[in-house]
């Protein structure tokens, strides 16, 4: 059986995930496995296609042709695949939504977006898809810094302060951020065989929990750069819509306990808009300015 | 025989820049009795088909994880998922095709309605053209092209999945082909030359109960020059990135100034039928705007 530690959860499993932070000390909290998964939940909600959960606390989800997965409470994961020959596109989908579904239901605040680590402080990135979270850290990484992961990074409130379990250590970058960063052929495999998006390994990795100084809500803009704090009032609703999937909240009835984990996340970070540059030509100004105001220089 | 439209959405669907968005102002004016004071208030629909958001939301999945084979394969069963849970009837703008490669798209499910802006591609090019930021020339293949498609790179479309428009007739006949008698054509030139009348029978289609005098002044809250004033004053946010404004002329008969003889032949050939239907030529292949 192996053993990983992601975003604060012990996953077993019977799949070898070789993207992820072995785990030799820690129960396990999920066991992930190969079984049969119904096609449909009995009294299931039936409000998206691709993803029904019960009152019995099931999520089934699928993604055509690939695999259907039933995650049983925060215990375990059943993958059934639809294709053989598919089995390695379909454990990817739990390093990203299935992950993202368990989170919320251990209680975490799922930020969409990763972070970097500065003076033992974690500074996070989140923002729409598309607006660069994963290109600014896969930049920053070449710029010498640690990174706590890409996409999903669990946040949680412990003795006055917002913390951050690392993901594990790999970027999801398009092919054209690839491109951009001067970073093909660093060992990048496809996400999906069949789309031109890939998991990068991270040079430098912080594999321990580490507070959050500061999160970064990513704008690109054709317009000049700039960092605009958010004010308090406007920080609860920014959190709540760059958590990973912000419908989930509702879906698993977590709303009392979510909001008031992003009140406590709300009063002990700060959060700074930055408005980042579409133009690609000023790549290397943008990480300068940037890195200048984490260093607070 | 036209199969039932037994769904919620009323499509308020056009080719890019027909005036969707102005009839969606116009109708958030109606809605409300006042002029708008900033283009982030429209509101008149229940957002655009191609919202990834959106999209994701029924979807219950990550549409950037997805392939755009599985998300074309998926759509259908989106907007179903969508009329139900909008309950009564809503407008949702679109610039889908109802069918995309052979793949249904518009379901009838999902349909109460289909709003059909349409302008005359001789016009309307130069606006596409000012929108996606590609030449006239580029434009004029683009929408005589039957695999014309909006957001079809990862990159570009990151705020909207992809969607298949195909070319300016095959778009019209399509909807008109799947929809029948569900379907209200409006053509742009109408809304320009005899506004009361089209909105009013837009107003009629739609089942709502406004007077005259209310129809009346939401078309003077939303006159085209009111309109531009808010975007040059705030700006846009459906404005694209490639263009300086989202609304340029608005004006009929520019094409004269802006297209090459070989451009508006093109044109013709490509769409001659549906032009001639839609008395934008005569069969000498003269335009009449």
């Amino acid at each position: 059986m192996n053993k990983y530690i992601v975003g604060g959860i012990v996953f077993g499993s019977e799949i070898e995930f070789p993207e992820l932070i072995k785990e030799k000390n820690k129960e396990i909290d999920v066991l992930v496995k190969y079984g049969e998964v119904p096609e449909k939940l009995e009294g299931a909600s039936d409000e998206h296609v691709l993803f029904s959960h019960n009152q019995k606390d099931q999520v089934i989800f699928e993604i055509p042709e690939i695999a259907r997965y039933l995650v049983n409470k925060t215990t375990d994961i059943t993958i059934q695949l639809i294709d053989e020959e598919r089995a390695e596109d379909a454990h990817k989908y739990i390093l990203t939504f299935i992950l993202g579904v368990i989170s919320f239901k251990k209680g975490y605040f799922p930020l969409h977006g990763g972070g970097i680590v500065y003076n033992g402080e974690a500074y996070m990135f989140t923002g729409k898809s598309g607006a660069g979270k994963s290109t600014t850290l896969a930049g920053l990484q070449q710029r010498g810094f640690s990174s706590v992961g890409d996409d999903i990074s669990n946040l949680f409130y412990t003795e006055g302060k917002t913390r951050v379990h690392p993901c594990f250590p790999r970027f999801k970058l398009w092919d054209e951020s690839l491109k951009i960063l001067n970073a093909r052929d660093s060992g990048e495999y496809k996400l999906r065989s069949d789309m031109d998006k890939f998991l990068v390994p991270m040079k430098r990795f912080h594999s321990t929990p580490i507070s959050v100084k500061r999160i970064y809500h990513l704008v690109e803009e054709n317009a000049e750069m700039s960092f605009n704090p958010i004010s308090k009032n406007i920080k609860i609703k920014n959190l709540i819509q760059n958590s990973y999937k912000p419908w989930m909240v509702k879906t698993f009835k977590l709303q009392q306990k979510h909001f008031e984990l992003v009140t406590q996340i709300s009063d002990s970070v700060e959060i700074t808009e930055f408005r980042r540059p579409k133009n690609q030509k000023q790549l290397d100004q943008m990480f300068e300015f940037l890195i200048q105001d984490i260093k607070g220089e | 025989m036209n199969k039932v439209c037994e769904g919620n959405i009323i499509w308020l669907a056009s080719y890019p820049k027909s005036g969707n968005t102005w009839t969606r102002i116009f109708l958030h004016t109606l809605k409300t009795g006042s002029p708008l004071e900033s283009l982030s208030e429209i509101e008149s629909t229940d957002g655009i088909s191609s919202s990834r958001i959106q999209i994701d939301r029924y979807l219950g999945a990550d549409s950037m994880d997805l392939s755009f084979g599985d998300i074309r394969k998926l759509k259908q069963q989106i907007f179903i998922k969508w009329s139900n849970k909008i309950q009564e009837p809503a407008i949702v703008k679109t610039h889908e095709k109802p069918f995309a490669f052979g793949q249904k798209i518009i379901p009838h499910e999902a349909t109460k309605k289909v709003i059909l802006i349409v302008r005359n591609p001789f016009d309307m090019i130069a606006s596409y053209s000012n929108h996606m930021g590609i030449s006239l020339n580029k434009s004029v293949r683009a929408i005589c092209s039957d695999v014309n498609m909006l957001a079809a790179s990862r990159k570009k479309g990151l705020n909207q999945v992809e969607q298949h428009i195909g070319s300016w007739s095959s778009y019209i006949n399509e909807w008109q082909n799947t929809f029948g008698q569900n379907v209200l054509l409006i053509k742009y030139e109408e809304l320009k030359k005899a506004p009361f009348n089209t909105f009013k029978n837009l107003v009629k289609f739609l089942n709502w109960k406004h007077s005259d005098d209310e129809i009346q002044t939401a078309i003077k809250n939303s006159d085209f020059q009111k309109i531009k004033a808010l975007e040059n004053d705030a700006g846009f946010v459906e404005k694209s990135s490639k263009s300086p404004l989202f609304f340029r002329t608005g004006k009929s008969g520019g094409w004269r100034t802006e297209l090459t003889k070989e451009m508006t032949e093109t044109l013709i050939d490509k769409n001659y039928n549906k032009l001639i239907e839609l008395k934008y030529i005569d069969k000498e292949r003269n335009i009449i705007i």
